[in-house]
């Protein structure tokens, strides 16, 4: 079941001094299914912020169709069970982290025992319980992502929509809220996630999209992102054993005493090598495809749409 | 409400607009302690107008509260002024208009949510130096009720003024300045009359006249207010309902572009 259907968005910024706006989106299609974790990669000014904001009725669709839990966004009902941390939050300064949660329990129409329930556990789950009772114009900007996941958290959303939920937080904070995201996608809910830091979305996206200039360039898994399936290595007690592959099959890259990695013509000549290393009896020990960061995989993609 | 009334009170406590408000009080509390207190001697004999002279102490003490309430509600203006824009700016917004609510749902709430704290502080203000008032010169009149009650419409029509304009510029100055702008035309077009016969030119003396039924008139209301606290007859309910219904259309309009707008 998907979460969220968006069908050619596009999203233009009305320029003043300028004829022609800004285009922020620009036909954008693609599904997000129920207990996905999501990630939306692209440079500054890709369109990904845009993309939640028009998600949640923030920013309104210069033309397409967009669904979200199976509702227009401009529907209020359509936020019910969504939780959201915007970049660049400015929360209510002259709230406490515990006022905070409270007053978002409230505009969601949360019962007064419910919100009880609730704020105590988050506070505990993203470990701001000692600084409860402090405003938020106080925080550092750690604790300040903290209490927006906390409040992204407290209606007990079926879609989680974070921008940059790890802006400003320290290594040890990173881990922590990667843990809790975990925890969020172990409960079958789906998450969505802006993120600058690849190697954070590559833990934890099951799909990625690759947005530039407000142009979908690519989407495909993570696992698809980054495995070169061409390539393979093949870790193998070889020795000073020589081998060469006919060019129809593919080349060997690099060989050592321990392995080869060889790029193939097609994905299944792979036997061939093996059925050659088997018949001069080597022991092959394991055959993996070779991976690429989530990094590279994705200037790569930019540099392939010429936007590198 | 959702909430937002009770937003509204930690907010204002926050802002420190409340000390603002008790130290105005104080003063006002003061200035009424040191004044004489007030009495009236009768030694006169045969037919003495009782009402006439009861209306001597009647009426600047109803006419000093009546400014007293309207320095508070003028105050209230300037510490609201900056409320709505202070929730749209860039980051907030998000938080608010990412919960389950309509954004007329969300700008109305805020609107009654603000006149109902301020007005409250307002008129908590008002009992309280009303009481001393009654308690040093002995003199209770209930009609002060019309002060509280039009001081409290006036009020709600500035908010509307500032609050549509906090919705189109964003900012909570080009709010105060529009509201002051508003204060003077209300003060110009009293005079419409007199500036139709200045002008000498129908269309310019129609254009005045309309002017001035449009423009919401607190000022008039004020003075409507003084009239009912004073046992005056109304000469026209006019300016209330014409403030009344232009409030009503500048929060229309203020909902109109506040579900257009993008942030």
């Amino acid at each position: 079941m998907n979460v969220v259907d968006v069908q050619e968005l596009t999203k233009v910024y009305p320029a003043r001094l300028r004829k022609r706006g800004i285009v922020a989106l620009d036909n954008v299609t693609f599904s997000i299914q129920q207990g996905e974790v999501f990630g939306l990669l692209g440079p500054n000014g890709a369109g990904k912020t845009t993309f939640l904001k028009v998600l949640l009725g923030i920013t309104q669709s210069t033309a397409g169709v967009v669904s979200i839990a199976g509702f227009n966004p401009g529907d209020p009902r359509s936020r019910q069970k969504v939780g959201y941390l915007p970049e660049n939050h400015r929360f209510p300064g002259h709230l406490t982290g515990l006022g905070l949660l409270e007053f978002t329990g409230r505009l969601h129409g949360i019962t007064r025992a419910d919100i009880d329930d609730r704020t105590d556990h988050l506070l505990e789950l993203v470990g701001m319980n000692r600084w409860a009772n402090t405003k938020i114009k106080k925080y550092s900007k750690g604790m300040s992502q903290r209490i927006g996941l906390a409040q992204a958290l407290m209606c007990e959303p079926e879609i989680l929509l974070l921008d940059e939920p790890t802006d400003g937080v320290d290594p040890v904070g990173k881990i922590e809220i990667r843990q809790v995201l975990e925890k969020v996608r172990a409960e079958g809910k789906s998450i969505v996630m802006n993120s600058h830091l690849l190697s954070e979305v590559e833990v934890i996206a099951d799909r990625v999209a690759i947005l530039s200039k407000g142009r979908l360039l690519r989407i495909s898994t993570v696992d698809e992102l980054t495995s070169r399936k061409s390539q393979y290595e093949i870790e193998a007690d070889i020795g000073s054993l020589f081998i060469e592959i006919p060019s129809e099959i593919g080349k060997i890259i690099s060989i050592s005493s321990k392995g080869l990695i060889a790029e193939l013509v097609k994905e299944e000549n792979i036997n061939y090598i093996i059925d050659r290393l088997r018949m001069k009896k080597i022991n092959i020990k394991s055959v993996k495809p070779m991976k690429v960061s989530l990094e590279r995989s994705f200037i790569e993609t930019l540099g392939a749409a010429g936007e590198g | 409400m959702r909430g937002i009334t009770r937003d509204s009170v930690v907010e204002m406590f926050e802002r420190k607009a409340v000390y603002v408000f008790a130290g105005v009080t104080l003063i006002a509390v003061v200035i009424i302690l040191l004044m004489p207190k007030m009495e009236i001697e009768f030694h006169a004999t045969g037919n003495v107008d009782i009402g006439g002279i009861s209306d001597l102490l009647r009426n600047p003490i109803t006419k000093a509260f009546s400014t007293y309430l309207s320095f508070m509600v003028f105050l209230a203006v300037l510490a609201t002024a900056g409320l709505v824009p202070n929730m749209l700016i860039k980051g907030r917004a998000d938080f608010y208009l990412s919960k389950p609510m309509s954004r007329s749902s969300l700008l109305l709430n805020k609107l009654f949510g603000i006149w109902m704290v301020y007005g409250g502080l307002i008129v908590f203000c008002g009992i309280i130096t009303y009481a001393v008032a009654v308690g040093v010169h002995g003199f209770f009149e209930w009609k002060v009720l019309y002060l509280f009650a039009l001081n409290l419409v006036s009020f709600l029509v500035w908010l509307c003024i500032t609050i549509t304009t906090g919705i189109i510029s964003g900012s909570g100055v080009i709010s105060i300045m529009t509201a002051f702008l508003f204060w003077v035309a209300q003060v110009i077009l009293r005079y419409h009359e007199q500036i139709k016969a200045f002008l000498e030119s129908k269309p310019l003396g129609d254009i005045v006249d309309v002017l001035y039924y449009i423009v919401p008139k607190p000022g008039e209301i004020d003075g409507l207010a003084n009239s009912l606290a004073l046992g005056k007859p109304v000469a026209s309910w006019m300016p209330l309902y014409s403030s009344l219904i232009f409030s009503a259309a500048l929060i229309c309009l203020a909902v109109v572009i506040f579900k257009r707008k993008d942030y």
